[in-house]
């Protein structure tokens, strides 16, 4: 059965538009006529831009019919989360507060995409300002788990997670503070890349915490994450944390496995699983030593810390962002986030720079173990998408209780992490694993990403 | 440190509205940090890190 052109990934894709087999158009006119038909039930996306994709794609067809092909990106319909200012388009950040912004610059992340010929679908839900972990958004209305509407996509990159399950894009552009990127990706059965912090520059994104956001890529599979890394890295005098370092070519290393690999396995990821997670990552183990890794059983006390030291520096730097708006607009947040915001607030200058101590500290436990692996790996989440509960203020703070231990040490070291489908519960529900590298190491990491990508994880492809 | 007297007042200090109903919640959430404080006490050589600031590397020059 020939795979829907909703389903099939960006690399797919472009070898059928640059050789005009399928236009940008049909390709963007049908994702449009998905999300009309099947966005109502999944709330992926807060404001849809049907005309200006369709302007996109005329245009990009317009060049690819005139010989003028710009690359694998050219044409590809991409969501993008509204936390990403752009030009002329409305950015809510999921807030009531910026319900109204209509920004007078696209932040760089995105343009970098569009000048590479993407077409942007449309801005997608998201947590209120970025800054929870359920993507119940009381102001657009929760993103519904395409897997099973009545389970949360999880958050805070969730319309974008979904859209990608859903086939209502082909790529997305998400961010993770906390795990933004990765929770939702795990919860909807897709890739998620949080790259080495400044790599990806966040200028023209809402700020979360400055020190813990991290732009990056989402898609369907690991050589799209590859491919919209290509295009999102480099350094941009705009961003103070941007990083002055070479371009690669990160599709390089994709197909040379993984024999020999060290991967560590962290006693602290093994630690408050639910039980479909805990037989799922014990499989993953053994399928990922039976491709040649050589697994090790790793002991990084440090990560004790990374509860105390992501919601400390989280809170704070939220917080200070938010502080005018807390005094004068505090009626126009929602209870999750007003509460967290509000916590910040009250947190002390010591705790915050306790918290900053604690970082520095699990950066060095994290370095001493990469002495001796080469990639670091552990469940995403102890859990799967919940089911919707009533007192949805409270199952945000239970939700990310259980998923910041695991998230967090990677947007604190801001090294690198890759999330991945790891395979079905006892409820056909998606849980994700997640592969962490040393500074810059996002090569090696996408290579093991793409291995482990290759034994079809979840047992299907999503295709309809 | 977690109740609503000190909640109420801090808040008030700073002219941040309170909210009543989202008293349990600020008091879940710094009870949570204040828990996964002592995670500290673990590493008594903490003090002898420098915490991470963020020093802008464009703001620093050699003239």
């Amino acid at each position: 059965m020939m795979t829907d052109l909703a389903f099939l990934t960006a690399s797919e894709l472009a070898p059928l538009i640059e050789s005009r087999q399928v236009s940008p158009v049909e390709l963007t006119t049908h994702t449009l006529n998905r999300i009309d038909q099947i966005d109502p039930a999944i709330n992926a996306y807060i404001t849809p831009v049907n005309e200006l994709a369709f302007k996109e794609a005329s245009k990009a067809e317009n060049e690819i019919m005139h010989g003028y092909y710009k690359g694998p990106l050219h044409g590809i319909p991409i969501g993008i989360k509204d936390n990403f200012e752009t030009k002329g388009i409305r950015t809510t950040a999921g807030s009531k507060i910026l319900a109204d912004y209509i920004p007078d610059k696209t932040s760089t992340a995105v343009k970098k995409l569009l000048d590479a010929g993407g077409i942007t679908l449309g801005k997608q839900n998201t947590h209120e300002f970025a800054a929870g972990t359920t993507n119940i958004n009381p102001f657009y209305g929760p993103s519904r788990n395409p897997w099973n509407t009545e389970h949360m996509t999880g958050g805070s990159s969730g319309g974008s997670a979904a859209a990608l399950a859903a086939g209502l894009g082909t790529l997305a552009v998400g961010s993770d503070t906390i795990g933004s990127i990765r929770i939702p990706s795990a919860m909807n059965g897709t890739y998620g890349l949080k790259p080495t912090h400044g790599l990806i520059s966040g200028f023209g994104s809402i700020p979360t915490a400055w020190s813990m956001d991290h732009p990056g890529p989402m898609a369907r599979s690991v050589t799209d994450l590859a491919l919209m890394l290509h295009y999102m890295a480099g350094y941009d005098p705009n961003d103070p944390a941007s990083l002055h370092v070479p371009a690669h070519n990160y599709t390089g290393n994709l197909n040379k496995g993984i024999v020999g690999i060290r991967i560590g396995i962290p006693t602290y990821y093994l630690e408050g699983l639910d039980s479909d997670v805990e037989v799922l990552f014990k499989q993953a183990i053994t399928t990922l030593q039976s491709l040649g890794a050589d697994i090790r059983e790793i002991d990084i006390p440090e990560l004790s810390m990374s509860t105390f030291s992501g919601l400390a520096t989280m809170s704070g730097e939220a917080s200070a962002f938010h502080y005018e708006w807390l005094k004068t607009r505090s009626e126009d947040y929602g209870a999750d986030i007003r509460a967290f915001l509000q916590t910040g607030v009250l947190s002390s200058a010591t705790q915050y720079l306790k918290a900053q101590q604690a970082r520095r500290k699990l950066v060095k436990g994290f370095d001493k173990a990469f002495a001796d692996v080469d990639i670091i790996a552990g469940p995403t989440i102890p859990i799967t998408a919940p089911a919707f509960q009533e007192n949805w203020v409270e199952q945000n703070l239970a939700v990310e209780s259980r998923c910041v231990p695991f998230t967090a040490p990677s947007n604190l070291t801001g090294m690198p992490n890759l999330s991945a489908p790891m395979g079905l519960n006892s409820k056909g529900l998606p849980a994700g694993m997640q592969f962490i590298g040393n500074h810059l190491c996002e090569k090696q990491l996408l290579q093991v990403g793409h291995a482990w990508e290759r034994c079809n994880p979840l047992g299907f492809r999503i295709n309809s | 440190m977690d109740n609503t007297n000190f909640i109420r007042q801090s808040l008030y200090l700073h002219d941040i509205p309170v909210y009543e109903d989202d008293m349990p919640y600020i008091q879940f959430l710094l009870h949570t940090v204040n828990q996964a404080q002592m995670s500290l006490n673990e590493f008594p050589d903490l003090n002898n890190e420098n915490p991470i600031t963020i020093v802008d590397k464009g703001l620093i020059y050699d003239d």
